[in-house]
């Protein structure tokens, strides 16, 4: 039984296991915000959000696949909140009845494991008639799958064959061995058997003819004697616990993983119901794959400064299937800010969210990595420069072609010759390996140079101005210039 | 017929020496003989590591079954038949000490099946084994016959038999609370397999592994004694039947293959000792021995115990050659400090004593005298006291030595006279030399004084001599060579930078 709501067929797990670069996107992009809101301070959810965003989706297929379970989600957050909390439900009771296997003497972990088994299956009954009374209401094709496989798996002839098992389980009768002479007259291969005579009706009992047996009470005090033959029933119930144990643990797995597979879900919830209360913008993007270079929004903005700010923010409107965009211009004019609602909504996108604007479509790419500008690193003990070209160099041992960069004032801590010529030098190769290149420069020699070759799939951006100096930090297509207006804002504070 | 020894030829009787004898710490013998044993832990072997042979036909007996022990496998399958030979003489106390006698038949069944599968098998090995040894060839013979005597060929027919019919019951336990039943088995289905199958749409690829502890059912007790009987009540014509097997058959066992299997131990637990220092490709050799003609010749010789201690670190030590031709009986050891000139005497002890037992001695080629007695005199130097009483001390032992010594035997002198005045110690040392050189014994004689080796014609001169790119390393050559003061303080100059050479370059 597979939950197979993340993906349509592998199990989502949350491990340690993140992109290389997680820790920089998650700076850099100010991501945390985002995933605060999603968890609302719940470490799991937290966890799962993260793993989620950083881990990107490597097909338009596997995005809608998402996208229509989330859809879903939001059609019936009621439901989808209940099949949530019959995993939270399954957790604490296991908590309560579950001591471990470690340690543990066959007979004890027989009987906790059935105890489990017990209670897992009364909430797979819950579950059922959640599923019976709900799969109408659920159209994504992860969701019709899964639940029927409930209906499927969970039938009712099967729930009552276990409760028939589980209730035998208990060996109210004793626990019958079948064994074997080994050397020296020792007991060997003891193994379990069903008591034909135990299972059967009182009638039954009475008509079957007794076979020749041997029977022997010890005496109540005989505490070596117990020892023995408690020993006896261990060795014949070890294979059975253990594989009852097993069973329990998968058991356990699959609400584990229900409530993993979920907790994506129910963090989508949560930052809609937020950006419903802001009344910000939120729409499922439009997915194009790694060939059809598209970036086309509609007051795309940066949802951690909404969430931060608790307001809704100006957002941007682009249109081009360009691969190369240069931002250039004044200071404090929403440059960075542009820079990071453009990743986050990358990566929100290649994880199956809805992202944080009125209209998005873009395509695929191969990994988000970013290479921003470190003003506070005084700690580095090369020079700047250095550094800069040492985080290019982690950067360029694991970018992959068709992947998206983001550059901010990258290069600048050298003089602008030798930055332009190092710089141009990386984006050409990079461009030569299909990557999508966001670059904010001061650089004025670095953006004219690439500004005269006219080269196809470059946009030149520049954050709005008008004739008093004033800005609206909206980034709309324009020609790079020598100023970067420090000037403005030199007079704005003097 | 009859077979005597692995050990032993023609059974003679050897004296076992004491383990405080001198010379076995002097020599380090214990370390090699405790480290040998040690292989071997279970086997009672120690003595026969202290009872060296008298007669060169008694060394060699032993040197050709050793011979016959080095071929590949071999080896392995004596110690792997001297292993169950063990367990089927501690099944024999168990069974005579069996608290619950239900029990009795079935171990008496398990040994049988045990002595016979053991025999029989060795039995293989030996004669599909190229053997050359008189040893082995006559344990082979007595093995032979003893497997096709009628006894065993009809006690073994016996067993098989009862074996099978044991083999075919099957039998049910039902263990409810303080109670038990006994029934015969009637095709009930396995429940795990029923109940896995029953939770198998819930496994999944990646298991964890988990156990839970148990003590298993095993071993002798009241409980297994009355389940045993009533499953014995239940077949009870097969159980009558090993009954009256054992009752039969209740002195089966053959002490000759007892005694064998552990003096064999003795070579396996040597071998195996000496393996190790084989691996860091230094090798041992088999002796030639003389019992008349008075000449040693050694290549390659060294310590045996140090060779095996620094075998640990992956070190070797470095061997030494000499030659005691002619008149020649004593060689006069001196040289720097830890030169290794006590090693060098050690392993000229070891050699002498080892090739006694019949084993393979620590030289690469080596031809020697059987010497009958083995002295030794090291200085000690943890010995508390004042120097009149050391002295006094020193040569009285030194004179023990000389009244039990005999013209046959080896006298390992290590820094006598140390404390003396080097006057006084001269004047020993001639008078010493007096007594050797009469009882034409010979001796190895470490010392400092460079011309204790005029002291006689029978000396050759042995220098440790230090050569300067194994300045670090703890063994050093011994080479035939007039005594030599300089060359130890132009390797300590080295050392420390400071020879002629380094300070030159050094300054600039």
């Amino acid at each position: 039984m597979k939950v197979f709501l993340m993906y349509e067929n592998k199990d989502f797990v949350v491990d340690e296991d993140l992109p290389k670069n997680a820790d920089t996107l998650m700076s850099d992009l100010e991501l945390k915000p985002l995933l605060d809101c999603m968890s609302k301070e719940d470490e799991f959810l937290y966890d799962v959000s993260k793993k989620a965003l950083l881990c990107s989706l490597d097909s338009t297929r596997d995005v809608i696949y998402r996208q229509e379970i989330l859809k879903d989600c939001m059609k019936n957050p009621l439901i989808t909140k209940e099949l949530y909390e019959l995993t939270i439900k399954s957790l604490a009771k296991k908590q309560e009845r579950w001591l471990g296997v470690f340690g543990r003497y066959p007979g004890s972990l027989l009987s906790s494991s059935v105890s489990l088994l017990d209670m897992y299956f009364e909430l797979f009954v819950e579950m059922r008639q959640i599923v019976d009374e709900n799969i109408q209401n659920f159209s994504s094709s992860g969701f019709q799958r899964f639940f029927k496989m409930i209906q499927k798996e969970l039938d009712d002839e099967y729930l009552m064959l276990v409760k028939e098992h589980l209730k035998e389980l208990k060996f109210k009768g004793g626990v019958l061995l079948s064994a074997k002479l080994g050397k020296a007259y020792e007991g060997i291969e003891y193994t379990l058997r069903r008591d034909k005579f135990a299972t059967k009706s009182w009638l039954g009992k009475i008509l079957t003819p007794k076979s020749k047996e041997y029977s022997f009470s010890l005496h109540p005090r005989d505490d070596a004697g117990a020892k023995v033959l408690r020993n006896l029933r261990d060795e014949g119930l070890n294979k059975i616990a253990n594989s009852l144990s097993r069973s329990a643990n998968h058991i356990d797995n699959f609400f584990i993983s229900l409530r993993r597979e979920l907790a994506f879900y129910m963090g989508c919830l949560n930052l809609q119901e937020k950006l419903q209360e802001l009344n910000c913008a939120f729409v499922f993007p439009i997915v194009t794959s790694l060939e059809e270079t598209i970036f086309s929004t509609k007051d795309l903005y940066d949802i951690s400064l909404a969430l931060i700010k608790n307001e809704k923010v100006v957002g941007n409107d682009i249109n081009t299937d360009a691969k190369l965009f240069f931002i250039t211009g004044a200071n404090q004019g929403g440059k960075s800010t542009f820079l990071r609602s453009t990743g986050q909504a990358q990566l929100m996108l290649q994880c199956g969210m809805f992202v944080p604007a009125m209209h998005f479509k873009a395509n695929l790419c191969n990994g988000v990595f970013t290479h921003f500008k470190k003003e506070e690193d005084k700690t580095m003990k090369s020079g700047k420069f250095d550094e800069e070209l040492l985080r290019m160099n982690d950067i360029v041992e694991i970018v992959k072609p068709n992947a998206l960069i983001l550059f901010n004032e990258s290069f600048a801590s050298t003089n602008e010759i030798e930055g332009s010529l190092i710089a141009s030098q990386i984006i050409k190769a990079l461009i030569q390996k299909n990557i999508k290149i966001f670059f904010v420069t001061h650089m004025f020699e670095l953006a004219q140079s690439f500004y005269k070759q006219k080269l196809k799939n470059t946009i030149f951006l520049r954050p709005n101005r008008d004739k008093e100096g004033k800005r609206d930090f909206k980034i709309t297509p324009a020609p790079p210039l020598t100023t970067s207006f420090a000037k403005d804002i030199f007079d704005s504070i003097f | 017929m009859q077979f005597s020894s692995i050990l032993f030829n023609q059974n003679k009787s050897v004296e076992e020496l004491s383990l405080t004898l001198d010379f076995y710490t002097d020599l380090n013998l214990d370390q090699i003989i405790d480290a040998a044993i040690s292989y071997k832990t279970e086997f009672d072997i120690k003595r026969y590591f202290y009872m060296p042979q008298i007669s060169k036909e008694d060394v060699i007996y032993r040197q050709d079954i050793v011979k016959d022990l080095q071929k590949d496998g071999f080896c392995l399958s004596v110690d792997e038949f001297s292993n169950k030979i063990l367990q089927i003489i501690q099944y024999q106390d168990i069974i005579k000490n069996l608290e619950y006698k239900e029990y009795k038949n079935g171990w008496f069944l398990h040994m049988v099946t045990l002595y016979c599968s053991a025999l029989e098998d060795f039995d293989k090995v030996l004669k599909s084994a190229k053997l050359h040894s008189q040893g082995f060839l006559l344990f082979r013979e007595y093995l032979d016959s003893y497997l096709q005597s009628d006894d065993f060929v009809s006690v073994q027919k016996e067993m098989v038999l009862i074996k099978e019919k044991l083999d075919l019951i099957v039998y049910d336990v039902l263990v409810d609370g303080m109670t038990f039943r006994v029934k015969k088995y009637e095709n009930e289905d396995d429940y795990t397999k029923e109940i896995e199958r029953v939770f198998e749409k819930f496994a999944q690829d990646e298991v964890k592994a988990q156990e839970c502890k148990f003590d298993k059912n095993r071993g002798i007790n009241h409980v297994n004694a009355k389940i045993l009987e009533f499953v014995g009540k239940l077949n009870p014509d097969i159980f009558l039947q090993l009954q009256e097997f054992c009752e039969k058959s209740g002195d089966f066992i053959d002490k000759t293959f007892l005694t064998f299997a552990t003096e064999v131990e003795f070579y396996i637990s040597y071998l195996s000792y000496i393996k190790v220092v084989q691996k860091q490709g230094v090798s041992c050799c088999f002796p030639k021995i003389s019992e008349n003609n008075k000449e040693i010749q050694v290549k390659d010789g060294f310590d045996l115990a140090l060779a095996y201690s620094l075998s640990f670190e992956k070190k070797r030590v470095v061997p030494n050659d000499y030659l005691l031709k002619n008149q020649e009986r004593i060689m006069i050891v001196s040289g720097a400090n830890q030169g290794g000139k006590s090693t060098f005497a050690r392993a000229f002890g070891q050699i002498n004593y080892l090739a006694k037992l019949g084993l393979l001695v620590p030289a690469s080629g080596a031809k020697i005298f059987l010497v009958d007695k083995i002295f030794t005199h090291f200085e000690k130097e943890e010995d508390i006291g004042t120097l009149s009483s050391k002295l006094q001390v020193d040569l009285l032992r030194i004179h023990t030595i000389f009244e039990k010594a005999t013209p046959k035997s080896l006298v390992v002198l290590n820094e006598i006279f140390s404390s003396t005045s080097l006057q006084d110690s001269m004047f020993l040392s001639k008078k010493i030399m007096e007594k050797i050189d009469k009882l034409d014994l010979f001796c190895i004689w470490v010392t400092f004084i460079y011309k204790v080796n005029e002291m006689s014609e029978k000396t050759i001169s042995m220098t440790s001599v230090t050569h300067e790119k194994e300045i670090e390393s703890r063994t050093y050559k011994i080479i035939k060579k007039s005594p030599d003061g300089k060359a130890y303080a132009k390797t300590l100059a080295r050392k420390y930078h400071l020879s002629f050479e380094q300070i030159s370059q050094r300054i600039k």
